[in-house]
């Protein structure tokens, strides 16, 4: 795989100030879910405003698909059409009087004609679940919503990378839950992603890899259980582990669990616990939503009649309309998973390349020593 | 930052349907039953009867130019009457102001009733007077309530299109779109401050409400310019290269509202011309 986005020897100073970054080096493959894990003021900012060439480091380099940046007006312009920035506040970011043209205004500053600024605008709200808010002006969503449309404006601009500065920040946690598997979704499609975050519950459920910095400076850059299980470094960034690595430390000191098996989420921690899972193990059935309407997707769930889950904005949308109450909203492949450890089945409705990540989770959970579950395409 | 917290108490504030909370008007043309009208054609409707009404020597023209314009904001586009009262509050207390001055300082004709002199100067009602003052507040509800015919049936994006469509200069417009979007965003920023120094007791005597106040100003004027940064910042984070586009409106059938207008603006001459020959 190739790194899709490069720093070199980062150092960065506001006039006038200590640097806000100090020798920051470090390498992002395409296709990767990183967290920018620090306290407040660690330079998480700083950083991301790098990515795409707002700031200009005082020396070392930046490199975006193996190239280096180019501080003029035609380099910024290549590399901000490759990274979109979606930044903590929405309202700086929506200025546009009404959805459309606020999602419309990368795509009509990128110079495209008319044809591909009204289907990639209709293509951005429909993917992050707006379509039908066009015509409203901004000041009359609610803040997920707002959330929605500053992704939206990135997502019409086609970018590789996609980063986020503080994407959950003032949500409520159901909303904040919905924004970030709207983030999952674009990046089974295929963007990379970054966000930057102080919340490690957070950061540790999502990504594949943490970027731990405090005070401008990398402290590492590993994979999240590496990260969250190091007490110094959780020390040195002022940080605490999430609440299952916590209670698995000390699991682990009363010697009641093997050591050296952080687990990923709350279907390992049950597995660490159980043992292993006598009897009965339920199935995960997966159905993809493009391929049925209403009526045809209430026929299933009344067939399958056992739990249902749905992943994603446009299953989440069907259901709704369809007038299908679901047990999981979100969280919901470890939710079924422990269905299915209890012996129950579940029904996960959803579309796209989500279908792939419900396998993909579930192989992993076998890999690292878990149950098999039987996942069931329909 | 407290963005769900603007919202929210704009929220309640619209529930409670009063004039005053930012966004009643905004929420009026956007549900409007009138807003399929294309908005050029309110425009000129609202700017032509305005005018129609002003060049009228008598009041029986604005008159009917008022009472049809309210008949058509309450019962065409279907404004709650509460709310339509208390957005004419306004134009009558400056209206009446007007008039009373009106009434007693000018003169001429016959006088109808003369109240006391001061210093040789008479207070009193003539004709003249009485005709003028009564015209001049018939001009100013005329005009009042085409404005807000406008107002009521024309969420303000659609008129941003026809800025653009009347070739007003891009860079005025992309302000214009700028300030409309930011005028909430600020209102909701001084309802925060406001909250956070009533909260600990500002506003309390005078010489507080002064400071306060200041503080307010002050810091609003900086919240301003930071947030002008900001969207500077998120304007080139999307490549910015002088385009914004204008909100496009779907709109119905437009000949049929535009030989309406057209109709009512005729029957206004032809009353104006009447006036004059009679």
């Amino acid at each position: 795989m190739s790194d899709i986005l490069e720093f070199e020897n980062v150092t960065f100073a506001y006039a006038g100030r200590p640097p806000s970054l100090n020798d920051v080096s470090f390498k992002i493959e395409r296709g990767k879910k990183l967290a920018i894990v620090g306290p407040n003021g660690a330079g998480k900012t700083t950083l991301l405003l790098m990515c795409n060439g707002t700031l200009q480091p005082d020396s070392g380099e930046v490199r975006v698909n193996g190239e280096h940046i180019h501080y003029d007006k035609a380099g910024l312009r290549k590399v901000r059409s490759k990274v979109g920035l979606v930044f903590q506040n929405s309202d700086s970011q929506i200025f546009a009087p009404s959805v459309y043209t606020d999602v419309a205004f990368g795509p009509a500053n990128l110079h495209l004609d008319a044809a591909e600024i009204e289907s990639r605008v209709h293509d951005a709200i429909f993917a992050v679940g707006l379509s039908g808010y066009e015509k409203r002006p901004p000041h009359h969503l609610s803040g997920g919503e707002k959330k929605r449309v500053a992704i939206a404006g990135i997502l019409a601009m086609k970018p590789d990378i996609l980063v986020a500065d503080e994407p959950t920040a003032s949500l409520d946690p159901a909303t904040a839950a919905e924004i970030m598997d709207l983030l999952d979704e674009l990046h089974e499609d295929g963007t990379t992603i970054i966000l930057s975050t102080h919340d490690v519950e957070l950061a540790y459920s999502w990504a594949d890899e943490v970027l731990l910095l405090a005070g401008g400076k990398l402290l590492h850059h590993g994979t999240t259980e590496e990260v969250f299980t190091d007490d110094d470094l959780m020390l040195k960034a002022r940080l605490t582990a999430p609440a299952l690595l916590n209670l698995y430390t000390e699991l682990v000191k009363h010697e009641i669990l093997p050591d050296n098996r952080p687990p990923k989420g709350v279907p390992e921690m049950m597995q660490l616990i159980e043992g292993s899972f006598e009897g009965n193990i339920g199935t995960i059935y997966t159905a993809d939503t493009d391929k049925y309407d209403e009526e045809s997707l209430r026929a299933l769930v009344a067939e399958k009649n056992c739990n249902k889950g749905a992943m994603g904005t446009r299953s989440k949308k069907l259901c709704f309309t369809a007038g299908i109450s679901l047990d999981y909203t979100y969280g919901v492949i470890d939710k079924a998973m422990l269905a299915a450890l209890l012996g129950q089945d579940t029904l996960i409705l959803t579309c796209g390349g989500m279908l792939d990540r419900v396998a993909y989770r579930v192989k992993m959970f076998e890999e690292a020593g878990g149950t098999a579950i039987k996942v069931v395409r329909i | 930052m407290g963005g769900g917290f603007h919202l929210h108490l704009s929220k309640k504030k619209a529930e409670k349907q009063s004039i005053f909370s930012e966004d009643v008007l905004d929420d009026l043309a956007i549900s409007s039953p009138l807003r399929k009208v294309p908005a050029a054609q309110k425009l000129i409707l609202c700017i032509a009867a305005t005018v129609i009404a002003v060049l009228s020597p008598e009041i029986w023209l604005p008159a009917f130019v008022f009472v049809t314009m309210i008949f058509a904001s309450l019962y065409l586009a279907k404004v709650p009457l509460r709310i339509y009262l208390s957005l004419l509050t306004i134009p009558l207390a400056f209206g009446l102001t007007g008039a009373v001055v009106l009434l007693f300082v000018t003169g001429g004709g016959v006088t109808i009733c003369d109240f006391f002199t001061i210093a040789g100067f008479h207070i009193q009602i003539t004709d003249k007077s009485l005709h003028l003052a009564m015209l001049v507040l018939a001009r100013t509800f005329a005009g009042m309530c085409s404005l807000y015919f406008l107002t009521v049936t024309t969420p303000v994006t659609s008129l941003f299109k026809v800025l653009g469509d009347m070739h007003m200069p891009q860079e005025f417009i992309d302000l214009t779109m700028l300030i409309y979007r930011y005028i909430f965003v600020f209102i909701g920023e001084a309802i925060d401050i406001h909250n956070a120094q009533v909260m600990r007791g500002g506003y309390s005597t005078l010489k507080d409400w002064i400071s306060a106040f200041s503080m307010l100003t002050s810091m609003l004027f900086i919240r301003t310019w930071e947030k002008g940064e900001a969207i500077f910042l998120s304007m080139n984070s999307r490549c910015y290269d002088g385009i914004m586009l204008l909100p496009e409106e779907d709109t119905g059938k437009s000949a049929k509202y535009a030989a309406i207008i057209f109709a009512y603006l005729s029957l206004l001459v032809v009353i104006l011309a009447l006036e004059m020959i009679l």
